[in-house]
């Protein structure tokens, strides 16, 4: 992959969509859809919930282009989204708590319960780390996730670096076997 | 389930492009929720690190541009244990990303969702052409891509003949939105009519407005143009019409006027006010064709 500037959506295409080009407005959603979405994703309870919110965002984008100054249109896109997102959370019974901070951040706070299923499939996870747990989770996230080397550790735990290696290894294998039993 | 951290490659080097896909994915939830937990961070994220103290502005640019390649391992892990900053590092690529964040695979779901939503609102904007778009005089929903030059040819000639009664026409002035005929009411529809109008308004942008002086002229012609339009009756509008019609040309006359004073004072470049008095033609294109409904 080259690094480059990101030249699209260009400023011929930007004209046209504010001049009530569906073809550009095609083109921009094929450009921005996907980052969009991810976005909507991240901060939304399930997959589902983003895809409705990114219909309406899209919506909006279309009803909204006479408004648009013509400048930084991902800024702008992101923009209305994070808006729609509040507003759906705001007009949703669930109680999910969004928040800004520093008017950029709009995820303060991820609750766990995102849905019954993702409840339950934490649980599950919850309970494999414990069960797994003891020396192979902590070897796991002490020199996967918190950037200790496995050296380190090693010496630590007056061990072989060779014994951290392997407690990562099936660490990893039992996490990954509780959670098929789980879901067996 | 697939549990996300599990998919955490072995081999290290994999990480940047690991956490990439994550980043650009429809899981980067499920990879935070599963990161606190094992993490045993507190629900309400407190204890996280802001994401400005683990990366600075310079790395951040580089990400931006090229990715996480060029970040070393223990700055990854730094992310990894302090799962909120993630959230934050994803809106910075998804915005501010380059041309390489556009090349970074994403997952399946991912893919079908924006294919799901693709399809929904192709649905809901076929339904509202239906309802709000101009028609042609053949009663078919006109379309809004650029004038093919069959139609730019036919303007050209009927502005030929316009000449010819240029001066007959007093509500023409001007040659943007003065073109000869273009008030006329004798069109099938108020939407044919403000059609027309944007069709005319489009050809602002094959005007020449390189130098200041001509943008001047014809910033001065516009202007004049909007007051005709200001005070002409639109026979073709209903009251309410042409009321929406006549205050928005109040609007625009009123931008276009702001950019020509800047101008000839000199407080705006050329290119600023062109770039303004292109936007003002934009917007003025864009709800002509979108009409009082919109």
């Amino acid at each position: 992959m080259n690094p480059g500037p990101d030249t699209f959506p260009d400023t011929a295409t930007v004209r046209r969509f504010i001049a009530g080009d569906r073809q550009a407005f095609d083109e921009i959603y094929s450009s921005l859809a996907s980052p969009v979405l991810a976005f909507l994703a991240a901060r939304s309870k399930t997959l589902q919930n983003a895809e409705d919110v990114s219909q309406d965002v899209w919506n909006q984008v279309w009803k909204k282009r006479e408004s648009f100054d013509g400048t930084h249109i991902k800024g702008w896109i992101f923009q209305i989204a994070r808006n729609r997102l509040i507003d759906h959370a705001r007009s949703s019974k669930r109680q999910e708590r969004i928040s800004l901070e520093d008017g950029h951040d709009i995820a303060e706070r991820i609750d766990p319960g995102a849905s019954i299923q993702r409840e339950e499939e934490l649980n599950a996870f919850r309970d494999c780390v414990e069960s797994v747990g003891g020396v192979f989770v902590e070897a796991v996230v002490r020199t996967q996730i918190a950037g200790e080397s496995p050296q380190e550790l090693a010496k630590q735990q007056g061990v072989a670096r060779a014994t951290i290696d392997t407690r990562v290894s099936r660490g990893k294998q039992q996490l990954r076997d509780c959670m098929e039993q789980k879901k067996t | 389930m697939t549990v996300r951290i599990i998919t955490i490659p072995d081999d290290q080097t994999q990480w940047p492009g690991w956490l990439e896909q994550q980043l650009v994915g429809s899981h980067l939830r499920d990879l935070i929720e599963e990161l606190r937990i094992v993490n045993g961070l507190d629900s309400s994220f407190q204890a996280n690190k802001p994401l400005g103290e683990i990366l600075t502005e310079k790395q951040l640019a580089v990400i931006a541009q090229s990715g996480l390649g060029n970040i070393r391992l223990p700055v990854i892990q730094q992310l990894l244990s302090n799962p909120k900053t993630l959230l934050d590092l994803q809106e910075h690529v998804l915005i501010n990303g380059g041309s390489y964040w556009r090349n970074v695979p994403v997952d399946s779901q991912l893919k079908t969702s924006v294919e799901r939503v693709r399809s929904k609102l192709a649905t809901s904007r076929g339904n509202d052409e239906l309802s709000q778009r101009p028609t042609s005089v053949d009663g078919k929903p006109s379309t809004t891509k650029r004038p093919s030059l069959a139609w730019v040819a036919s303007v050209a000639a009927i502005l030929l003949i316009g000449v010819f009664v240029w001066r007959m026409q007093p509500h023409s002035s001007g040659h943007i939105l003065g073109t000869p005929g273009l008030l006329a009411n004798n069109t099938s529809s108020s939407a044919e009519y403000l059609e027309r109008i944007a069709s005319a308004g489009e050809t602002w942008f094959q005007e020449d407005r390189s130098e200041a002086p001509k943008l001047m002229a014809l910033l001065e012609d516009t202007s004049h143009d909007c007051q005709i339009l200001i005070d002409a009756r639109h026979d073709a509008l209903t009251p309410e019409e042409r009321d929406w019609f006549v205050t928005k040309c109040r609007k625009w006359k009123g931008e276009f006027d702001a950019t020509l004073a800047s101008l000839k004072s000199g407080t705006i470049t050329v290119e600023t006010a062109r770039s303004q008095s292109d936007l003002t033609m934009t917007k003025l294109v864009a709800a002509l064709r979108s009409g009082p409904t919109a």
